[in-house]
């Protein structure tokens, strides 16, 4: 064994692709084959319990009965404590010391030990012996195959316990990549538990969640097992897991047999390690690993304070996602709440403005079925409204929108859909009502009445308790409306229609056609548009009963004005004024006349004097009680917003509009600057305007208003555009139209737009006509914002009752 | 040139101290008792300025003002009423001034001046 090609074999042996254990086993044997040496055993050293433990030898039948033996036993103490290779010749006769040693080599002389050192761990030492001394030269050769075997397992063992790291590393991160994954939360646990098995050498992972805030995983219980299934619901095991949740700490069972724990049960398993998953303070949940697998260099079948520590942060992380997943469930359903009701506000708000315009009745019901029929709105297949019959005592159906049949609906819905319409559109329209009231379905609902008496009836009784019910002909704990029958409707709501505290009706849907189900949420946005709808009607029901009270008002101050004393009496005063009027004035005129005629200080001068000055006092005193009797108004110059005036005097006409088919369009700029102008000279310039524009489009058309910021003589303005599609004026007569009494219309006086101009020019304003014949025409206002600045003389001062 | 300026009242007093008020002005006084008769002076005479009263029987100074201007739209009308209460009228609005009726014509003068002296000659 002189021949160094037994160290190069060595070297080539260590450098082999295989498995540590079995290049060490290789070289033991090309050693013991290729040498003059003897039987050569490897023992493996543990420190857990400090114990040589053989692991392989040339004597296999030696091997099988060799035992344990401990590294303080003889020979093996100095091996562990001088770490160096030691040769031993004339062994016979050091037998003492020798004892451990001697049971392998019983007849040996020269025996030799090679202790396995990677830094400070011992992990075995080489054991043999040899017939001859060796020589210098061979135990050099035997130290070098010794550096060289430490340096292969050192490498080995490094290169797993960096293999270990990484992938401790890499599972760790995949778990918290898994996080990430916008995966529901319970697959997630599935794949942790997997993981964590294959991490740290678990042959079962168990995790039990218990969390009340995530309803799809709390109660979850999920294990992973790779090699015998354990029963992880037994007494024992939720007993530990009780121990973890009041403990809110890990707990390590090293051996199941002497642990305390489970004392009183027949563990299934050896070993396992428990740690709590906390959130928020509390335990939420509690992951478990049960039997460590054993490999070459983890013989410790218990778990470690290393195993511990990587499950702690594994729970650690477990917590952050279920802490995640609460925070983005609660973000989401915040969110879709949030939606659900900046939606229902837009419809609400759509809804309510649309119907707050609306005052003919029949208008406004038809709005309401609308809103709650449309897709845009609340998409309901049919929809019927009931109003309360005071006089009669009874529930009346008004108007019912909804299609007869399926091939009526898909004929009805789509050509809706090719309408396009948004929901405000649909709102917008009055005149467009082809869809409604003629369905067989109208009819019936306009058939149904339903005495209020009734109170056993699902829809008295639903207006009557002021709540929303839904029936099913199938459900036996509301009995189907006797009335409602003959709408077949399997599953519908009653709704009741509320005005503040007053029933006034009640809104019926259902979903006929689709089957789609009544939700508790549909059900609930239903009332709170009930409400409003309730509202309206009663607005409009108040808004009748105020133009009909305006109208008995308007007669009996006519039938005042008629009443024949009082109206002579109004004359008479006017009357008596201009009969006395005339001769005073004649009186103090031509006494004045006189009076030049004669000389200061003359008697005659004197009594003229007195005559005028006594004319002038009855005038003086006259008029003073003349202006009395009148309301005399003058110019009221105030800052105004144009636009209030604007919108005022488009609400005036709303019916007129409605009447001539006419659509108003108006573009106002917000942020107008206020301008200082008589509030109720411009409105009255509006209404003028607007009148010719209404008798100029009987037959429909558009009517625009524009406001806007301008200048006028360089200084800050505001301007006002009319137009409208009427036809405009005839070239020929264009001139004359400012002019007073110039008018084309029977019964007309003349005088709208001649008064429009003096308003105007009484605010140092000026008005522009751009005349499109055939088309129409646009009047364009331009007033000054600040009236006074402009002020110029005016001749006439406009006042009066406007 | 002087001006013309036809008086339309119905009283005759009245009428007179227009006329003689009006002459010692400088102006060319004609005078009508009614309405028509005014429309028809006006039709054949070169009038500069009308003053009308309200108050006449047959037809009123507002149609005869109406009348009037659809003769001759350029025509300056100025409304002299007893009526204080006609001031406020939008009909009064499309005469070119109003006063009220009083013994001391100052006011009528300078209203009548400055109309005159605003068409030129
Ligand atoms: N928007 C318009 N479109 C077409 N023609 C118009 C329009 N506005 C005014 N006109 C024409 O100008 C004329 C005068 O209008 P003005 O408002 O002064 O009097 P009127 O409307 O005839 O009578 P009223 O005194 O009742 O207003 C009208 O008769 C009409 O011929
Ligand atoms: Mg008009
Ligand atoms: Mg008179």
């Amino acid at each position: 064994m002189t021949d160094f090609k037994v160290i190069s074999n060595v070297i080539k042996m260590s450098h082999l692709d295989e498995h540590v254990e079995h290049k060490l086993w290789k070289i033991i044997d090309y050693l013991h084959e290729d040498s003059t040496l003897g039987d050569i055993y490897f023992m493996l050293y543990k420190e857990e319990n400090k114990m040589f433990q053989p692991n392989y030898g040339t004597e296999p039948e030696f091997m099988r009965e060799c035992e344990n033996i401990a590294d303080n036993d003889g020979a093996f103490l100095g091996i562990v404590e001088s770490k160096k290779d030691t040769f031993i010749s004339d062994f016979v006769s050091d037998n003492i010391s020798n004892v451990s040693l001697n049971r392998f080599f019983p007849k040996a002389q020269n025996v030799f030990a090679l202790p396995i050192f990677n830094s400070d761990r011992l992990f075995g030492v080489i054991l043999g012996d040899s017939s001859d001394d060796l020589t210098e030269l061979e135990q050099q050769l035997l130290s070098l195959v010794s550096a060289e075997i430490t340096g292969m397992i050192t490498n080995a063992s490094e290169f797993i316990e960096l293999n270990k790291h990484i992938y401790e590393l890499s599972t760790l991160y995949n778990i918290t990549k898994l996080f990430k994954h916008k995966e529901d939360i319970s697959t997630l646990c599935d794949k942790i538990v997997e993981h964590t098995s294959t991490l740290l050498y678990a042959s079962t992972v168990f995790l039990e969640i218990f969390s009340p805030e995530l309803e799809d995983i709390a109660n979850k219980k999920c294990a992973f097992n790779k090699e015998k299934n354990y029963d992880l619901d037994s007494d024992m095991i939720e007993g530990i897991i009780e121990d973890v949740k009041r403990t809110r700490g890990p707990i390590i069972i090293k051996n199941a047999l002497t642990d305390p724990r489970c004392e009183g049960f027949a563990p299934d398993f050896t070993t396992a390690l428990f740690a709590p998953i906390v959130y928020e303070s509390s335990v939420i949940g509690v992951v478990g690993l049960i039997d460590k697998e054993s490999n070459l260099f983890i013989s410790d079948k218990s778990f470690s304070e290393d195993d511990l520590r990587v499950l702690m942060s594994l729970s650690t992380q477990l917590a952050n996602i279920i802490e995640n997943a609460i925070i983005v469930r609660e973000k989401e359903r915040l969110l879709t709440e949030k939606e659900t009701q900046s939606w229902e506000l837009g419809i609400l708000y759509d809804v309510s403005n649309a119907m707050m315009k609306t005052m003919k009745l029949d208008n406004l019901l038809h709005k309401i079925l609308t809103a709650v029929t449309v897709s845009s709105g609340m998409g309901f297949n049919r929809a019927g409204l009931f109003l309360v019959n005071e006089r009669m005592n009874t529930l009346q159906g008004m108007l019912g929108i909804g299609p007869d049949s399926a091939e009526d609906a898909t004929r009805i819905w789509h050509e809706l859909e090719k309408e396009e319409k948004s929901f405000n559109q649909w709102l917008s329209n009055d005149t467009d009502k082809k869809h409604d009231g003629k369905s067989k379905f109208g009819e019936a609902i306009k058939s149904i009445r339903i005495s209020l008496d009734e109170e056993e009836d699902t829809v008295i009784k639903a207006i009557n308790n002021r709540r929303p019910v839904i029936c099913s002909n199938t459900s036996e704990c509301c009995e189907n409306s006797k009335y409602l029958a003959k709408l077949n409707s399997e599953v519908y709501a009653a709704i009741p229609l509320l005005a503040k505290d007053k029933i006034i009706g009640a809104i019926f849907v259902d979903n006929i056609i689709t089957k789609a189900p009544i939700t508790e949420e549909s059900l609930h946005f239903l009332t709170l548009f009930a409400n409003q709808a309730g509202l309206a009607i009663e607005n409009s029901t108040l808004y009748s009963n105020l133009k009909k009270t305006n109208t008995e008002l308007k007669e009996m101050q006519g039938k005042l004005l008629h009443n024949e004393k009082l109206a002579a009496l109004g004359e008479m005063a006017a009357d008596v004024a201009h009969e006395i009027r005339n001769p005073l004035m004649s009186i103090g005129g031509f006494s004045r006349r006189l009076g030049k005629r004669f000389e200061d200080g003359t008697k005659e001068k004197e009594y003229t004097n007195i005559i005028t000055k006594d004319v002038s006092r009855l005038e003086k005193i006259l008029n003073e009680i003349l202006s009395f009797s009148k309301d005399e108004r003058v110019d009221n110059f105030n800052m105004n917003n144009i636009n209030d005036i604007v919108n005022e005097t488009l609400i005036m006409f709303d019916n007129e509009f409605l009447a001539n088919n006419i659509t108003v369009k108006t573009a106002l700029m917000p942020d107008l600057p206020h301008a200082e102008c008589d509030y109720h000279q411009v409105k009255q310039v509006l209404v003028n305007l607007v009148n010719n524009s209404c008798q100029a489009m009987l037959n429909g058309g558009t009517l625009e208003i524009n406001t806007r910021k301008s200048l006028l003589r360089n200084e800050e303005s505001v301007v006002i555009e009319v137009s409208d599609t009427g036809g405009g004026v005839n070239n020929d007569v264009i001139h004359n139209i400012f002019n007073p009494f110039f008018t084309t219309k029977d019964g007309g006086t003349g005088l709208g737009l001649a008064i429009t101009h003096r308003l105007i020019a009484n605010h140092s304003g000026s008005i522009e006509v751009d005349n499109n014949p055939g088309i129409g025409v646009t009047f364009i206002i331009n007033l000054p914002i600040n009236e006074r600045i402009h002020k110029q003389p005016t001749k006439y001062r406009i006042g009066g009752k406007i | 040139m002087s001006k013309n300026i036809l008086v339309v009242d119905d009283e005759e007093n009245i009428r007179l101290l227009y006329k003689e008020e009006l002459t010692e002005e400088g102006y060319n006084v004609t005078l009508a008792e009614s309405g028509f008769e005014a429309i028809d002076i006006v039709k054949e005479n070169n009038i500069d300025l009308v003053v009308l009263d309200i108050k006449m029987p047959k037809i009123d100074g507002i149609e005869t003002l109406r009348l009037l201007k659809e003769e001759r739209r350029d025509l300056p009308v100025i409304l002299c009423s007893a009526y204080g209460e006609y001031k406020q009228d939008f009909c009064t609005w499309a005469s070119d001034a109003y006063i009220v009726k009083t013994a001391d014509l100052t006011e009528l003068k300078t209203v009548i001046k400055n109309i005159t002296t605003k068409q030129g000659t």
